[in-house]
């Protein structure tokens, strides 16, 4: 199984989820700015980096954690991932791509655009940060009900005898 | 990863801007169903099955046929973001779904896009909103097909 969470520049939102994911970040505690701006892929991606799956890591589950940047064409983008997964033989139910976009606030998004458009790092970073911290909870609960959608589909391929739910 | 079809070469990619008019066309010149050397008539443009789909999603890759040489025909609708929804397919396929498949994308842009968005819309509310584009895609056949003759060529044939 694969989850993708995928936001507009592949730098704040989705990072941050999938950290929640891998527990990198405790979903009990909201994490400080330091803790934030310390995870590797934090505020780091390029305008190169967009519309390339990252793999981060793998859950206790062992399911694939990627993250992506879609810039604004994330519904077309999605509808492409889907199209392919079709043509490649790949069954709906092995991949799972989770918009991370909407569970941030302006504050988030503004300073994502002062320092991944503008170049105005010192600036835009912290707020960036601030955004994320006054968003988490929202973070947390998205990644949570991704977490819950796994584990139904793990259950719904143990009861069909499908033994590549985890591949 | 073995894909839908046993054997397929290459998938080949015709694009435009909402994957309707332009790119259906040249998949159908390059699949056989209308000629290389003549303009289509109104009549058979819209009798082809994939031609003014306006129920077609932009992003989606919707297969056209499989050619002679055993590759599959795409069409592709990618609005103004080809380069993205492209660059999103290849890495796709290499970085997620770890699939050796070659795509092999071509521009099949020729109606502007207001104009398409504008037979779309027509299209939706009476089909013969359609009528818009046809004298279009038929004043735009020379390019289309040039377009199906590189691929052609790239592909070997």
């Amino acid at each position: 199984m694969k989850v993708v969470y995928m936001c507009f520049g592949r730098a704040h939102s989705s990072v941050v989820a999938s950290a929640i994911h891998l527990g990198y970040l405790d979903p009990q505690q909201t994490p400080t700015v330091p803790e934030l701006t310390k995870l590797p892929l934090f505020d780091v991606s390029e305008a190169s980096d967009l519309g390339v799956p990252k793999f981060v890591g793998c859950d206790t589950e062992g399911c694939e954690i990627y993250i992506v940047g879609l810039d604004g064409c994330r519904v077309q983008a999605q509808s492409a991932i889907e199209s392919l997964a079709a043509i490649l033989a790949v069954p709906s139910r092995e991949f799972l791509i989770v918009e991370t976009l909407g569970a941030i606030g302006w504050l988030a998004k503004f300073g994502g655009f002062l320092s991944r458009q503008l170049h105005f790092v010192k600036i835009g970073r912290p707020i960036v940060a601030h955004g994320i911290i006054r968003s988490y909870d929202l973070l947390c609960e998205l990644v949570e009900s991704v977490k819950k959608e796994l584990s139904v589909i793990a259950a719904k391929d143990q009861e069909t005898g499908n033994p590549d739910h985890r591949r | 990863m073995p894909g839908l079809w046993g054997g397929i070469v290459v998938n080949v990619v015709y694009y435009c801007w909402d994957g309707i008019f332009d790119s259906p066309m040249a998949a159908m010149i390059h699949l056989g169903y209308l000629s290389e050397e003549r303009p289509p008539k109104i009549g058979e443009l819209l009798a082809l099955p994939n031609y003014g789909r306006v129920d077609r999603a932009a992003g989606r890759l919707y297969l056209a046929g499989v050619d002679g040489y055993k590759n599959a025909v795409f069409t592709l609708g990618c609005l103004n973001k080809a380069e993205m929804i492209q660059r999103v397919i290849l890495e796709a396929t290499r970085q997620l779904f770890k699939s050796e498949a070659q795509f092999l994308f071509f521009d099949c842009q020729s109606i502007p896009a207001w104009r398409c968005f504008l037979a779309k819309k027509l299209a939706m509310a009476d089909p013969s909103g359609l009528r818009l584009n046809c004298r279009e895609s038929i004043k735009s056949f020379a390019k289309i097909a040039a377009v199906v003759k590189n691929a052609k060529e790239n592909l070997g044939y």
